[in-house]
């Protein structure tokens, strides 16, 4: 396979898997946004809970406080205007932050796809397809969990719990830790919502399972809008869908459904992603939006490519330098990857070289 | 197959003594020197590591599972499942002071701990400033010392406290210790972990 001259089949995984993925996101009209400069210290720190914990660095400037970019979402949320059109994107940057796993600050690279302005169901559904896909172009074996913000917003604003105990609540169910979320329970202004939130720790989490356990009281509490909207999405693929909501999504920022993947062999979610419409009224925007992040950096740092190895060697000394630099030539004109090198040594098994005898026939 | 990390000691011992009886061990804990060993019946590969080090092998992936006291969660709140409580290890997360403490409230608190962001966070929730000092151990030294005020630290009998002319002043929380795992981990072996869950609590409500 070749794209514009270059051997994909020599490239790196993580550059595989960009061609790949941009390739995707083309074929469903997305467009590519490329970010440029820095942007404010300010805006990562006035929206420190939507990173999640990844860190910021910062340096100055002339007076001005920048930083790098720790994340693209907020770029792109802050600097799109979409005022009655829907802008369909996809990005591929490099991101400053903790990685997954590490207390240490790292560069990776991080793929994404933004929608901006409309979202209705097709959309939304769409979104959630390219997730799949997403994973599916870099994994054998991956799932896509999703959850609701809304439903958990719900439950915890019907159990009354406020401050420590809402946030106790939280990680309870971020953990699955239902034994300690019964002494939080002790607190709740009304049973059934606890009863319900208890359910969201410990359901099934087959599709099916999970939204026919959700559904028997979702109109008492008030969640059926909800839950259909996560069915409906977790209707999308339900061999490669679960439905977790211990995957959570600040609700300061997401509003809906909200996504993790989670691919073999990576012990953290490479993927993440939702409905994030409150974001956007932070900004003082009113349009919608959807979108996820692949964090293709941290996902290639799990597996290890082949050492990079030429095809062949041609070896020079003083009197064959310019008989060896037409061989090397000739020899890429073959398409093989070719090393010019003044050192006689073994180049490993498999490795055809030239010149060693000051001959450069086949 | 999967990778079990258990904490070091008598915490450890009495974890892989559940696990025994839950099927999945032969109840020999006496591995001498030995890391890691392999319980051929079930499968399951057991690494003995520090206790304050089983949370991490488990964010990270290097086990799927393991057995780690609510102090450390606490603490180190790593991203990991806590899936059921194991009801061993029992003891209490206290504040002690000396027998003739009376609280300034005119100053921050000086409160010396190893668990300096629990500390943090119980002083928060009952409204008091406080300044931490953070030990690694023989906590007890520090009011005695005139180092800090108030102690914050796991009592399990009350005997070291006693001994050192301390007493319990207030009850921060109930601490055990608890089955985690790794949230990737959980998703791609759900099935082998939830079984162990299972028969895990079938052990302790027995017990």
């Amino acid at each position: 396979m070749k794209i514009n001259g270059i051997r994909t089949d020599s490239l790196k995984s993580e550059e595989r898997a960009a061609l790949a993925l941009k390739a995707l996101y083309r074929s469903y009209g997305y467009g590519e946004y490329k970010l440029s400069g820095f942007e404010d210290y300010s805006l990562y720190s006035d929206n420190s809970s939507f990173l999640d914990g990844k860190g910021v660095l910062s340096f100055g400037v002339n007076g001005r406080l920048l930083a790098l970019r720790p994340d693209v979402t907020l770029s792109v949320v802050k600097n799109v205007n979409a005022i009655g059109a829907t802008d369909k994107l996809f990005y591929d940057e490099r991101v400053y932050r903790k990685a997954a796993g590490s207390g240490e600050f790292s560069e990776l690279r991080q793929i994404g796809v933004e929608v901006i302005g409309n979202i209705d169901g097709v959309t939304e559904t769409e979104v959630c397809e390219l997730a799949l896909k997403t994973l599916d172009c870099v994994s054998d074996g991956y799932i896509l969990d999703v959850s609701h913000a809304g439903i958990i917003e719900k439950l915890l604003n019907g159990m009354g719990l406020t401050g420590g105990a809402r946030a106790a609540a939280t990680a309870c169910l971020q953990n699955k830790n239902a034994h300690d979320f019964l002494r939080v329970a002790h607190d709740c202004r009304d049973s059934i919502f606890a009863d319900e939130f208890v359910k969201l720790i410990t359901l099934p989490v087959q599709p099916e399972a999970a939204i026919a356990a959700l559904s028997k009281n979702a109109a008492t509490v008030g969640i059926q809008s909800e839950l259909d909207e996560l069915s409906r999405i977790a209707a999308t693929d339900p061999k490669h869908m679960e439905i977790d909501f211990s995957i959570g999504g600040d609700a300061d920022y997401y509003s809906g459904v909200v996504f993790k993947g989670f691919t073999r062999g990576v012990p953290y979610a490479t993927l993440s992603g939702g409905r994030y419409d409150k974001l956007l009224k932070k900004f003082g925007k009113s349009s919608a939006a959807v979108g996820f992040a692949l964090y293709l950096g941290e996902l290639c740092d799990c597996f290890s490519d082949a050492p990079d190895r030429p095809d062949a060697v041609v070896v020079y000394d003083r009197t064959t330098a310019e008989q060896a630099v037409k061989k090397a030539a000739e020899l890429r004109a073959r398409g093989l990857n070719v090393l010019l090198s003044g050192e006689k040594r073994d180049y490993g098994d498999g490795v055809k070289v030239y010149g060693t005898e000051g001959e450069y026939g086949d | 197959m999967i990778n079990i990390a258990l904490p070091k000691g008598r915490l450890g011992e009495k974890a892989y003594a559940l696990f025994t009886a839950a099927g999945y061990g032969d109840g020999r804990s006496d591995i001498g020197r030995r890391l890691s060993f392999r319980d051929e019946k079930s499968g399951f590969n057991y690494f003995w590591v520090k206790p304050s080090d089983v949370a991490i092998y488990v964010e990270r992936g290097a086990a799927d599972v393991g057995v780690v006291g609510k102090d450390v969660l606490d603490e180190d709140r790593p991203d990991v499942y806590e899936l059921t409580d194991l009801k061993i290890g029992k003891c209490k997360m206290c504040v002690a002071a000396r027998a003739d403490f009376k609280d300034d409230f005119s100053r921050p608190l000086r409160v010396a701990s190893k668990f300096v962001r629990s500390a943090e966070q119980y002083y928060s929730s009952v409204g008091r400033r406080i300044t931490v000092i953070k030990l690694n151990g023989s906590v007890e030294l520090a009011p005695i010392l005139g180092l800090s005020d108030v102690i914050f630290d796991i009592v399990e009998t009350g005997d070291t406290l006693k001994a050192n002319g301390l007493r319990v002043i207030a009850q921060a929380n109930e601490i055990s210790a608890r089955f985690i795992a790794n949230k990737a981990a959980y998703k791609f072996k759900r099935d082998i972990i939830s079984r162990l869950v299972k028969q895990l609590d079938g052990v302790t409500e027995n017990d």
